[in-house]
């Protein structure tokens, strides 16, 4: 009986000798690391697949340029006509010779056209297709994607794949680029009381943004109007905004700053602080966060009331007048100084988000905790009621350092 | 086959049970949760692990009235033959449904999540392949199968957990009370049936060590419920509510969520082994128990001609299904739902009998 059975075992593993169904050489796969939505020009969507070409990663020949639809030599890029997104990968596989495969793909990007129409319909697909990942990014470009994606050629980088994420990865060295996964986008779209965003991302402009050389806070740009020359095709700032899944406005880099304290993915900044006692002059600090934002949600009259306690920290990283701030008992004007800029920045982000009636601050996550059930917090209705909330802010900030001097002597 | 020659230790047992009872946390099968708890479904879990213990201590007080029996040769002394064959035929049903939804879901997932272009047969092959040979080597290689495995599974499903605690959002527990606790209870009542695999004790309680059996049997429902509690919450706080209600296969995606730099993604491979031998070890459990039971239907002394038969009719059960959506509804309409009741009700009709007649020697476990 034992031999019996062993022989059946035997002759069941022989099926394994032809080898696996799923069976896949990497080297016989199109790694697509991008896809591009726009409006279509013959069909109902646009859509580009940015391919990565390991030959040349490996080989470094990021320079070269890559046989196919723009690119550099380590991809290349191809724009399909089609009524839905993944009829476009069926078609990808009629155009290139290795089956493409959506599992290392970085950047979901939207042109600002269609995430205006909405995309709920397409993000679905991400959500429920085995090979997306959650771990993605959601991108809203400024002009057509296919432009964005074809143009965007790394500088620094052979591997295209690394220069997505290490461009992405910006996030944690400026306030500027919003940190959201598409995750956090997903979970933020089908949640009450808060509302999500994407990356603000734009091709380099090339004609000059503004006329005269008036005095611009460098938080006030956003991708596409940061006036610059030279350096990378993509700029990422700024965030956009979404309600019902239709994109309806655009932060710039300090409301991204202000939204990332509130969501708790502020790392650090550099803050111009207009100095007192020399109005063309600045004072200039890092700042972190000191602990995370407190935040206390009332309902008054129906109505909520949000107070907000903003702790930060960080170091004197210049004084351009020269004036001598860094004596124990005048620090509290640089501090006076930092904490009246943020105290601006806040409020003017608070009152973008109640202009936009969308909570994208995340207030509506402390407000359910006053509820106690489901229902009774579905009922509130957060939405309606938000644009109505009142705000008490708070803003604290300490200098913990000087930097490496200790005070200032004035120019002679 | 004396209960007083344990073959089967005391460790052992409380992992065939607990792995037996909380390995439906890898299928869709807690999803059904959050449709009813919402986000506090955690809840529910603690609830179902109560019953389940209540049950485990109702069929413990059965098992002790009759030394050396198990629970279908009681209710054949009990209830009588006739009576008795619609138990045993219960109990059957419940092993071999809940095998074949089980395993007709973790194939689906396999095919779903990794091996998207193989058919779903060769995947359903291969699991009844080996778990049916761990089965007919009988109870003791099960048990020592699972007892090699449960270290490797309790340590990768806590790293699972571990890693995605910096996706945690705690403001998911809010509202704290749910849909409000009166539908929180009665909703949990839609998952009583998380915890009828118990009866898993009332089968192997020969095996057993002499006196452990009360023990063995709270011990394993503990321990599975905090696993149920655990892969309850977690999913919740990582999700929230309302997405986590859309998961297919919630300690999946966990694993796919995973991202720690460029280097630290798409690390669900290697949580495999969590997915393949916690329900690998259901199914050898589950073939074995249905084998138990045809035996003592038939009133043969050897299981091992039935493993076959238990094999191919939970084969047949796993392909009814039209889709794996249908039978994740089954799963939990006919097994989540109504199944501990009525084991209950069968365990409190033979404890009810056996009162009235006055029978049973009877075992006292603290002499013991």
């Amino acid at each position: 009986m034992k031999k019996v059975i062993s022989l059946l075992l035997i002759g069941f593993l022989l099926l394994l000798v032809p080898g696996c169904y799923d069976y896949n050489d990497p080297d016989e796969i199109a790694w697509v690391l991008a896809v591009g939505l726009d409006k279509g020009k013959q069909n109902k969507l646009t859509v580009t697949a940015v391919v990565a070409v390991p030959k040349n990663i490996a080989g470094g020949g990021g320079g070269q340029p890559a046989s196919g639809g723009g690119g550099g030599g380590g991809f290349f890029t191809v724009s399909m006509e089609s009524p839905t997104f993944l009829s476009a990968l069926e078609l990808l596989d009629s155009v290139v010779d290795r089956r493409a495969d959506l599992s290392h793909i970085k950047w979901f990007v939207f042109s600002r056209a269609l995430a205006e129409e909405g995309i709920a319909k397409y993000i679905d697909v991400m959500a429920r297709f085995h090979q997306f990942r959650r771990t993605s990014h959601i991108i809203v470009c400024e002009g057509r994607t296919e432009d964005f994606l074809s143009k965007g050629v790394p500088k620094l980088e052979d591997n295209v794949g690394k220069y997505y994420e290490l461009l992405q990865r910006g996030w944690r060295y400026t306030e500027f680029i919003p940190f959201d996964t598409f995750e956090s986008f997903y979970l933020k779209s089908k949640m009450p009381g808060v509302a999500p965003l994407g990356i603000l991302a734009s091709l380099n402009r090339k004609e000059p943004v503004y006329t005269g050389n008036s005095q611009k806070e460098k938080g006030n740009y956003q991708a596409g109007k940061i006036p610059r020359k030279g350096g990378g095709e993509l700029e990422f700032m700024g965030a956009a905004i979404f309600k019902g899944g239709k994109m309806i406005a655009t932060l710039n880099g300090n409301q991204v700053g202000v939204q990332k304290i509130f969501d708790g993915t502020m790392k650090r900044t550099f803050i111009n602080a207009p100095d007192p006692k020399h109005p063309n002059d600045f004072i200039i600090v890092e700042a972190k966060p000191r602990q995370n934002p407190q935040v206390d949600v009332q309902i008054i009259d129906g109505y909520p009331h949000i107070a907000v306690d903003i702790k930060m920290e960080g170091e004197v990283v210049s004084i351009q007048s020269g004036e001598n701030y860094t004596t124990p008992d005048r620090l509290y004007i640089i501090e006076n100084a930092v904490e009246k800029i943020l105290y601006k920045e806040i409020s003017d982000t608070l009152a973008k988000s109640r202009e936009i009636e969308a909570d994208f601050l995340g207030f509506g996550l402390h407000a359910k905790k006053l509820f106690l059930t489901w229902p009774e917090w579905v009922a509130y209705n957060w939405d309606e009621k938000y644009p109505e909330a009142t705000f008490d802010i708070k803003v604290d900030y300490k200098v913990r350092r000087t930097g490496l001097l200790h005070e200032m002597a004035p120019l002679q | 086959m004396s209960r007083f020659r344990p073959v089967v230790g005391a460790s052992e047992a409380i992992t065939l049970l607990f792995i037996f009872i909380s390995s439906k946390v890898f299928l869709t099968y807690t999803v059904f949760y959050y449709h009813k708890g919402l986000n506090a479904s955690w809840v529910i879990p603690l609830i179902t692990t109560i019953a389940g213990v209540v049950v485990a201590l109702l069929l413990v007080a059965l098992l002790n009235r009759y030394p050396g029996l198990d629970l279908v040769e009681i209710g054949e002394e009990l209830a009588g033959p006739y009576l008795n064959l619609l138990f045993a035929f219960f109990y059957l049903a419940l092993l071999l449904l809940g095998a074949g939804m089980a395993l007709r879901g973790t194939s689906e997932g396999v095919v779903s999540g990794f091996l998207t272009d193989t058919p779903i047969s060769l995947v359903i092959a291969f699991f009844i392949t080996g778990t049916m040979v761990v089965s007919y080597l009988g109870l003791e290689a099960v048990a020592r199968t699972a007892r090699f495995f449960v270290s490797v599974l309790v340590v990768t499903a806590l790293v699972l957990v571990a890693l995605t605690i910096p996706l945690w959002h705690w403001d998911a527990f809010f509202p704290l009370l749910g849909p409000g606790p009166l539908k929180l209870l009665l909703g949990s009542l839609n998952f009583t049936g998380d915890f009828v695999q118990i009866i898993l004790l009332g089968l192997i309680c020969h095996f057993l060590p002499a006196g452990r059996i009360r023990a063995i049997g709270v011990g394993g429902t503990l321990i599975a419920g905090f696993f149920l509690f655990l892969f309850t919450t977690v999913p919740i706080l990582v999700y929230d509510y309302p997405p986590v209600t859309e998961l297919m296969l919630p300690s999946f995606e966990l694993a796919r969520i995973i991202n720690m730099g460029r280097f630290g993604q798409r690390m669900e491979v290697l949580f495999v082994p969590l997915w393949v031998f916690g329900n690998m070890i259901f199914l050898s459990i589950s073939y074995y128990a249905a084998a138990v039971v045809l035996t003592r239907i038939c009133k043969l002394r050897d299981y091992r001609p039935f493993v076959l038969a238990a094999t191919v009719l939970t084969a047949v059960i796993a392909f009814i299904p039209q889709n794996v959506i249908q039978a994740a509804y089954w799963s939990q309409l006919y097994l989540g739902r109504y199944s501990l009741g009525m084991l209950v009700a069968i365990i409190l009709l033979l404890l009810l009998i056996s009162i009235f007649r006055g029978k049973g020697g009877g075992l006292d476990e603290k002499s013991n």
